[in-house]
């Protein structure tokens, strides 16, 4: 195992996965929560119109893709808010448009030596130093953000009518957690890819879910499920050779089976206990 | 939580709300008193959920004005001295993880400031709020595992936390068995009794007429306002449902 931490390459993807298995679910678990989880996959093909851009103009591109997945964000807010489309039929509108964009600018940087593969399913052993800082500032900042405002995204995530009618400035709590959503699409673009993404952000807190409990407890369970899988799924794709982001999301997943039967078996043993 | 009687609390002057052209509320002009328990009743469809929203600020009114606690119901700093009971317990998700001790609090969330913290005083309000309801006993309990009485004690509670001067109500006993809405009642009478003024939307002619002190009818016209006696006259009652005195109070007896 050692051997693993002596490869430059393998700190800075443990460095980096883990600033994202933090990050993830802690933002995620709001979008999960809202049964609003496929704007995760809109925002992954917007920051993928955001990396071709990048390309196309000699740009970063994790601060490309936040700026690009920002603009469209706040742009489907906006329209979510006039409620002159369903919330769905603009979400799948910036989902294809995104993707589309990336697949023209992409072909435009064709000369470019792109490798598009790694931004679709992620390639964790190409971070540089300069992604590390880029992710451990962005992820820092929704992070932090993300804990500071806690208690008004949990009210507004519960019942948002009841939040507006008390008082709590739903509008811009509804444009911060799409922010932040943004912003941890941007940082996991290396880690899983942008196919992989939502993925990353949905699986722990779904797994987390399946024992039941607060919503404190619940983001617990789902930081640690996202560590152990970010964790593993590095050190299986290391020694089998296998691509980092679907293997993490495999670790996810069959950490969301464990959760399921665990929780199953331990809720049926209760019920049998209320019985006898 | 106390307030002066008969100072007015609410006022609404030549208020008009449309949808797709249709007048949902027309031209509607009330005042409510400090410290009063007032039924909106009406028929389905006939706008009580519409004006309960206007008076919230969820709404905005295409025409006339409200004054709630001398200020417009869209100020933040107003709204925060309003409780809101939803019907059915409102919008929240029967599958969201979260226990009861963490959706009490969060009625808290809005008298905190964006970047505010519990302080003694809001633990306080909390402690006060959940033994007021009777349910100490359910705080560890996640939402799901709720029966509907104990979701309603549960969401009254957390309207109460912010310690509001007037509580909305839409429906609030909709679905509960007979006890848990005898229960819930002696609540909201407990509360009114100590000085907390209730706006309670109901089509339960019968309850209101036997909670309220005071009265608003409306099927999208204000049929009447005022004194609760207004409300079970023969003449409101068949404008409002198209039935006899009799045979509506004999229905909601049953």
């Amino acid at each position: 195992m050692y051997e693993l931490f002596a490869l430059d390459f393998m700190r800075r993807a443990f460095a980096i996965g883990l600033v994202v298995a933090i990050v993830a679910p802690t933002i995620g678990i709001f979008f999960v929560v809202r049964r609003y989880s496929a704007i995760a996959d809109t925002l992954a093909h917007m920051s993928l119109a955001g990396v071709a851009l990048s390309l196309v103009l000699n740009l970063a591109s994790i601060p490309t893709a936040l700026f690009v997945s920002i603009v469209s964000v706040l742009g489907i807010e906006h329209m979510r808010e006039k409620k002159n489309l369903p919330a769905d039929t603009i979400v799948s509108l910036f989902l294809f448009g995104g993707l589309a964009v990336g697949v023209v600018l992409l072909g435009l940087a064709h000369g470019k030596n792109v490798n598009i593969v790694n931004y679709l399913f992620g390639n964790i052993v190409t971070v540089t130093n300069t992604d590390i800082i880029s992710v451990s500032a962005i992820g820092a900042c929704a992070f932090f953000l993300a804990i500071v405002l806690w208690r008004q995204l949990f009210a507004v995530s519960l019942d948002e009518e009841t939040a507006q009618a008390n008082g709590l400035p739903v509008r811009w709590l509804n444009r911060m957690l799409a922010v932040l959503g943004a912003a941890t699409i941007a940082i996991s673009m290396n880690v899983v890819g942008v196919l992989l993404i939502g993925a990353l952000m949905v699986i722990p807190v779904l797994a987390a879910m399946q024992f039941r409990r607060g919503f404190q407890s619940t983001w617990v369970i789902a930081l640690v499920i996202s560590v152990i899988s970010v964790t593993l799924g590095l050190i299986a794709s290391f020694y089998l050779n296998l691509a980092s982001g679907g293997t993490i999301v495999l670790f996810t997943i069959v950490c969301f089976l464990f959760a399921s039967l665990f929780s199953g078996v331990n809720s049926s043993s209760l019920h049998a206990q209320h019985h006898s | 939580m106390s307030v002066s009687k008969k100072v007015p609390i609410i006022q609404v002057k030549h208020l008009i709300y449309e949808r797709n052209g249709e007048h949902i509320i027309n031209r509607f002009s009330f005042d409510i008193q400090a410290g009063d328990y007032v039924g909106i009743i009406g028929p389905n469809g006939g706008g009580k959920t519409t004006l309960l929203k206007l008076l919230l600020g969820l709404l905005k009114p295409h025409h006339g004005t409200i004054q709630l606690l001398g200020g417009s119901p869209m100020q933040a700093s107003v709204r925060k001295q309003v409780g809101y009971v939803a019907q059915r317990g409102g919008n929240i998700d029967t599958q969201f993880p979260a226990t009861v001790l963490e959706v009490i609090r969060s009625g808290r969330t809005p008298r905190l400031g964006l970047f505010g913290h519990m302080q003694e005083k809001d633990e306080k309000a909390i402690k006060h709020a959940i033994k007021e309801m009777g349910i100490e006993s359910l705080l560890d309990r996640p939402l799901y595992k709720l029966s509907g009485g104990e979701r309603q004690k549960v969401l009254l509670a957390r309207a109460l936390v912010g310690e509001p001067k007037i509580l909305f109500l839409d429906e609030p006993v909709d679905g509960l068995d007979p006890a848990s809405r005898d229960d819930f009642y002696a609540l909201l009478r407990k509360l009114n009794k100590d000085g907390l003024t209730i706006i309670l939307v109901s089509h339960d002619v019968h309850t209101v007429a036997k909670e309220a002190n005071a009265a608003i009818c409306l099927k999208h016209q204000l049929v009447c306002h005022g004194n609760k006696a207004c409300m079970i006259g023969e003449d409101e009652l068949k404008d409002l449902f198209h039935k006899d005195r009799k045979e509506i109070l004999l229905h909601h007896d049953t």
